[in-house]
């Protein structure tokens, strides 16, 4: 089991790619045999991605949060599961070609970090809220991930208009984008900024330092109650909203790998 | 009330001001995001130095603008205090329409208001109820095209509006219907409480906010590193001491640390025990409206509790072990040889001053040894991580470091935060607001049921293209459902 978790995980990068490559061929020669082989692929990547945190979960004997790896490697896990949320309830297997490579981004910036696993979890981090803040705000971020890869599908489709036939019409990449925005909105206000606050009353006995990392979440936090109320006013709408949540992902990357150069409360490797 | 809001301008309350006191607040932080890592945390200390070597004015920039501090300057509270008040206005302008829009369900006008929606059918019973085949019938088709549809009766208008109630409640819908005029005006809601939601979220950010500032207003905090058997007073009522009675560092099977947990008393004026318990990481002490929290911990440097070498002498060929306190010598087997302990560093470093510890943490610990034998003495430094390094003390004597134990300093901080059950009711009442507007699917779907026929329309949903294709499954299962023609 000890090496287990790095094999899915490196097994489960591999088949994405594969199945990246796969939803560009689907989206180019617009075979649906080609778009159910990548969608196939991608269901079995993700099945050894969950693989991945589930071994990674009993040789360390704690949910898999605790280290930057651990936390990129949900936080991909989380775009996946969105991304296969968004494919039940839509069945437009096109938008894995905008999906597919934003959660490569993720896992390739998670095969960079460190991958000691350790049972022991650091003190700070003994807590419930802590898996209640991580888990939380790492499902918002999939939701976010997935947002920004519909809305390149969305300009793709503005700007290309050859992939008519496989790609959904714009009304509905808008909303998936709506969606998927309103979905993480408020996962990432109860767990990113409640939970984390409550817990850092908890455990530092003050809800808000002002911490790198809690200054980029309250950015990030802020963008989307923005890209919310213009988009509810009717100004970001179509194109603009798609715009917003590719800069959206812009921001919950660089407060993500923020950690790593801003150091701070969060500045856990 | 009514008067009292008519003052608030509309433009202060607008969704336009809303969003412009938005982008400010999130460009504002942005800003000081990334102040905070350009500007150094020592710039106030060591302003000269900055002055000298940054470019001309730059400084001073940083200065006028209190970008060493930027979430506390008076830019960053003004745009939050804009946040604030735009927020309280807009749930008091709101308030009186959005509770009476949740309360009750607004009733359509009349057929010209409906027939304006994008989404509308208007279609007579005789067609309904005919379905496909009754439809066809030339008679039916002739008349409806030239405006003639078939009465029903006023009981049969009861009747097929019944059966459409009963089809609308199975898609989740209330509905609400007033008679009159031979027509029944009705209008089908769900998902009603998503406004006072969004009303109940906003509210929930305005506490918030108040509770921070009651917090950054009235409480207070500090911190003190006592070691065991040390009192210090307890803030604000420095009638009561703090003791601290033992402090641990749990370690797991691998060395991980597992947690600090400190045990402390809180005593009274005359030494009389008013409180005892224990702080761990996550787990707070409480006495008197003072939490005291498991902050850190530290050592003091040079200070150490016992240190246990082991040594061999020339021609032996086993090691054995002796323990020194701080100061102490010990006389290393039957031979004339003594060492005494100097100084302990947690993290050895050396620097162009000569050694010094980098870190209060024990990263590189060092204990610094005389060893005298007849007559010579030696000083070196014996390192814990490198027992082979550095061993060798002339007259024979091999030392090296087996195990220190030193004397540490637990880290507890004391604070006071009134404005926590404020920040904490402002959680609930956010998160709960979150709740209603995110598993609420607001709809609205208004019509008029007249002795001819049915006109409805999709007034409102949450979800353009979704919205679409309901009302058009509703339009579909009404006309399966009423079809009695086979």
């Amino acid at each position: 089991m000890a090496h287990a978790d790095t094999q899915l995980f490196w097994l489960a990068f591999w088949m994405y790619l594969v199945s990246f490559v796969l939803f560009t061929v689907f989206s180019a020669v617009k075979r649906r045999g080609a778009g159910l082989a990548a969608t196939a692929v991608f269901a079995a990547a993700f099945v050894c991605h969950t693989g991945a945190l589930a071994a990674r979960w009993i040789a360390t004997t704690h949910p898999p949060f605790s280290t930057m790896y651990e936390y990129a490697v949900t936080m991909s896990w989380a775009v996946a599961l969105s991304f296969v949320v968004v494919l039940a309830r839509f069945r437009r297997m096109a938008l894995g070609v905008a999906v597919s490579p934003l959660l490569i981004v993720v896992l390739v910036v998670a095969s960079l970090l460190p991958k000691e696993a350790s049972k022991q979890l650091m003190p700070a981090l003994q807590s419930y809220w802590f898996y209640i803040h991580v888990t939380l705000a790492a499902l918002a971020e999939g939701a976010f991930i997935v947002a920004a890869g519909t809305g390149i599908v969305y300009l793709a489709r503005r700007k290309g208009g050859g992939a008519k036939d496989v790609l959904p019409a714009n009304d509905l990449l808008e909303e998936i984008v709506a969606r998927a925005i309103r979905i993480g909105y408020p996962l990432f206000t109860i767990g990113a900024m409640f939970a984390g606050a409550i817990w850092a009353q908890y455990a530092w006995g003050r809800f808000w330092s002002w911490d790198p990392k809690e200054t980029g979440s309250l950015v990030i936090w802020l963008y989307y109650t923005l890209v919310l109320h213009e988009n509810m006013r009717g100004r970001w709408r179509g194109k603009k909203l798609a715009v917003a949540a590719i800069v959206g992902f812009a921001l919950a990357l660089l407060s993500f790998v923020g950690n790593l150069f801003l150091g701070g409360l969060h500045a856990y490797i | 009330m009514e008067g009292r809001l008519k003052k608030i301008p509309e433009g202060f309350v607008s969704y336009r001001f809303a969003a412009i006191v938005i982008a400010s607040l999130f460009f504002a932080s942005l800003a000081g995001w990334i102040a905070q890592e350009l500007v150094p945390p020592d710039f106030v200390e060591r302003r000269a130095l900055y002055d000298a070597s940054w470019r001309p004015g730059a400084a001073r920039i940083v200065d006028l603008l209190d970008l060493h501090d930027p979430f506390r300057s008076l830019w960053y509270r003004f745009v939050l205090a804009l946040f604030f008040a735009v927020l309280v206005a807009c749930n008091v302008s709101r308030f009186r329409r959005i509770a009476l829009r949740s309360l009750r369900a607004e009733l359509p006008a009349g057929a010209e208001e409906l027939r304006k929606r994008p989404l509308f059918f208007d279609l007579s019973w005789r067609s309904l109820t005919a379905g496909v085949k009754g439809a066809a019938d030339p008679l039916v088709r002739y008349g409806e095209r030239h405006g003639r549809r078939e009465s029903v009766d006023p009981a049969a208008l009861e009747r097929l509006f019944a059966r459409l109630e009963v089809l609308l409640k199975r898609r989740g819908l209330r509905v609400a219907c007033a008679r009159g005029g031979d027509a029944v005006r009705f209008t089908a809601t769900s998902g009603r409480l998503r406004s006072p939601g969004t009303m109940l979220f906003h509210l929930g950010i305005a506490v918030i906010t108040v509770g921070g500032l009651v917090g950054s207003l009235l409480g207070w905090r500090g911190m003190v590193y006592l070691k065991e058997g040390e009192t210090a007073p307890l803030p604000p009522d420095s009638a009561a001491a703090l003791r601290v009675d033992d402090f641990r560092i749990v370690t797991a099977g691998g060395g991980e640390i597992r947690d600090y947990i400190s045990t402390v008393t809180i005593l009274g004026e005359r030494g009389e025990t008013l409180a005892a318990g224990t702080i761990e990481v996550n787990r707070p002490f409480r006495h008197g409206g003072v939490n005291i929290y498991q902050s850190s911990y530290t050592m003091s440097e040079g200070e150490f509790a016992r240190a246990r070498i082991s040594y061999r002498l020339r021609g032996e060929i086993g090691r054995r072990t002796a323990e020194m306190t701080s100061g102490s010598a010990a006389v290393l087997g039957d031979s004339a040889a003594v060492v005494s302990a100097l100084r302990f560093l947690p993290d050895f470093r050396m620097g162009s001053q000569g050694a010094f510890s980098a870190s209060p943490f024990p990263a590189n610990p060092a204990l610094e040894v005389e060893v005298s034998s007849s007559g010579e003495v030696r000083r070196g430094w014996l390192f814990l991580r490198h027992p082979d390094f550095n061993s060798r003390f002339g007259a024979g004597v091999d030392l090296a470091l087996e195990g220190v134990e030193p004397v540490y300093y637990t880290g507890l901080e004391f604070a006071s935060n009134p404005g926590v059950p404020v920040l904490f009711a402002g959680f609930a009442a956010a998160t709960l607001g979150l709740l209603f507007m995110y598993l609420c699917n607001p709809r609205i779907i208004k019509g008029i049921a007249t002795r001819e026929g049915l006109l409805m329309a999709g007034v409102e949903g949450r979800w353009k293209a979704s919205f679409a294709r309901e009302f058009e499954e509703i339009r579909e299962t009404i006309q399966r459902e009423f079809d009695e023609g086979g």
